[in-house]
């Protein structure tokens, strides 16, 4: 089964989300940001990552426009409750105009979170 | 100087006599002799007046003939003529009391004529004075009511003239507070909007985050849940009420991003064209969409906020695929407003952005409510009737303006909505 990163700050959220992932057989690493991540990207390999918009340090969007200047492959999910709100630079839109293919907005179903990493995965 | 000096026995008596009657007397008598060109004055002794009247024998005669017709003179008692030195005032004195010996009294009328200024004196200068003072007050009395009169009649018109200024001011000032008001008004209403958005875009992303987490774990436990139980059946309360709970926000998050920014040059073809590529991925494979641009590079530019651009022109789209019920073609143009055959006249000079689909059109009814806010056609939870109506507003917001054609008509070309943009350079391009 394919490895996950999940990149989400909030704790609340994070756990759940790692248990449905755990559940359906993945093995997931987290980070609570996007520094974290690359920091964690630099030891493991994963299969697709899954990052929140907006977090502290460094967000979704900073963290996507990071790797694809570091020339990653892996495939991305953005997920967001903000949707095409907050800010230009926070939003779903942006993210799939830098190239993330799947996008979710908050909150989703399991069947719709099996949907996207399906897609990405493809 | 004449030879001879003559006087009138003119007098009122001193019981009938009243002092502010002597200006009038002192004007009659002068205004008498500047008639009959002769000089004179008139004299005040012992309680009767004498016209001292001095010119030729013959003038002043017809003065005497005239005074004895003229009704005005009713109260005159006697008239004698006699010539009288004029240097000889004591004597000429000494005569009239001959004729009606009453106490002397005073003198009026023009000093000039007695150069010996020791004779006035002699006779009561206190009296005279007193008398001469009478005559002046009743003159500025007399003046100053003719001014008073003036004065009011001045004071009429000014006030008039101030009292139609003042009411053109007031109408004035009432249409600035009226203009002041409104304008107040609308930056309040701007205001509200705009901290509504705000509170709407940061209560809507934490309202799902933590939406997020109740469904995850209300999945995950449903999971646990034996079928057909009783917890199960209140599990599936508890995740369809996130799902209402996921579409209001939604809602809501629909209305704040239409929240507008500063207005900066934004290239609307480009925005537009990356509107399509949002739409795209959004959009069902069954929605065919076709851009055609008309206007040349340098008409691309116009003052606007470029997520709002963006998100109108989605807006659009969005609406017409599902009038389409998510099939058929979506056409999306660019053109010079010039080139739109009933363009609005004050619109001419920017651009138009139509979209048009191929769907059944709409009936008049609905046509006329599509920018009402919260009108839908759509079924409970699936609109929030809000769009249309903040593409309406944001339009306006841009001075723009939007037109809408539609039809069910069999064969129609459905619906085409004509969003009217003004462009900076309006005059190179219109």
């Amino acid at each position: 089964m394919p490895h996950i990163l999940v990149i989400e700050d909030d704790v609340n959220f994070r756990e759940p989300l790692v248990k449905t992932l755990t559940s359906d057989g993945h093995t997931v690493t987290t980070a609570g940001d996007g520094m974290a991540a690359l920091s964690l990207l630099k030891t493991i390999r994963p299969d697709l990552i899954i990052t929140d918009i907006l977090m502290p340090n460094m967000d979704g969007i900073e963290t996507i426009m990071e790797l694809s200047r570091l020339g990653n492959a892996v495939p991305v999910i953005a997920m967001s409750g903000g949707r095409r709100t907050i800010t230009p630079e926070f939003n779903l839109d942006s993210a799939a105009t830098m190239g993330v293919k799947v996008t979710l907005a908050k909150p989703f179903t399991r069947a719709e979170l099996r949907r996207a990493i399906q897609q990405s995965l493809e | 100087m004449n030879s001879l000096t003559h006087c009138i026995y003119a007098s009122l008596s001193a019981s009938n006599f009243r002092e502010q009657e002597l200006p009038q007397l002192l004007t009659r008598a002068r205004s008498a002799n500047a008639l009959h060109g002769i000089s004179g004055m008139l004299l005040y002794i012992r309680g009767t007046f004498f016209q001292v009247l001095e010119g030729e024998a013959a003038d002043v005669d017809a003065m005497y003939q005239k005074i004895l017709r003229d009704p005005r003179h009713a109260r005159v008692r006697q008239i004698v003529r006699e010539p009288i030195a004029a240097r000889n005032f004591a004597e000429w004195t000494m005569a009239f009391e001959t004729i009606d010996p009453v106490d002397a009294a005073g003198m009026i009328g023009d000093t000039d004529f007695f150069s010996d200024s020791s004779c006035i004196e002699r006779i009561d200068a206190g009296r005279a004075k007193k008398l001469l003072a009478a005559s002046e007050r009743a003159a500025m009395k007399q003046e100053l009511a003719r001014h008073r009169h003036h004065l009011e009649e001045l004071v009429g018109e000014r006030t008039v003239a101030l009292e139609t200024a003042n009411e053109t001011a007031a109408a004035a000032h009432r249409a600035s507070l009226e203009r002041l008001e409104a304008e107040r008004d609308a930056k309040i209403q701007a205001g509200k909007l705009e901290a509504m958005g705000t509170l709407a875009a940061g209560i809507g992303h934490d309202f799902n985050n933590i939406l997020a987490s109740i469904l995850s774990y209300a999945e995950m436990t449903d999971d646990e849940l034996a079928e057909g139980s009783e917890a199960k059946n209140n599990l599936a309360q508890v995740i369809n009420g996130c799902f209402r709970a996921r579409a209001l926000v939604s809602r809501m998050l629909d209305f704040a991003r239409f929240r507008s920014g500063d207005p900066v040059q934004v290239d609307i073809v480009l925005q537009v064209r990356e509107a399509l590529v949002l739409l795209r991925a959004s959009l069902r494979p069954s929605i065919e969409l076709v851009f055609h641009c008309s206007i040349p590079e340098a008409c691309s530019t116009i003052m606007a906020d470029p997520t709002q651009v963006m998100q109108l022109v989605m807006n659009l789209c969005i609406n017409a695929a599902h009038a389409m019920d998510n099939h058929g073609v979506i056409v999306i143009r660019i053109d010079l407003a010039a080139a739109i055959e009933d363009a609005p006249a004050d619109q001419r000079g920017g651009i138009c952005i139509t979209v048009a689909d191929s769907g059944t059109g709409m009936t008049p009814e609905v046509m006329q409510r599509i920018f009402d806010p919260f009108f839908t056609t759509k079924a409970p939870g699936e609109g929030s009737g809000l769009g249309l109506s903040v593409v309406y507003g944001a339009v306006k917001g841009l001075g723009g303006d939007i037109k809408v054609r539609s039809s069910t008509a069999l064969g129609s070309a459905g619906t085409q909505f004509q969003v009217f943009l003004p462009t900076p350079l309006a005059i190179a391009c219109g």
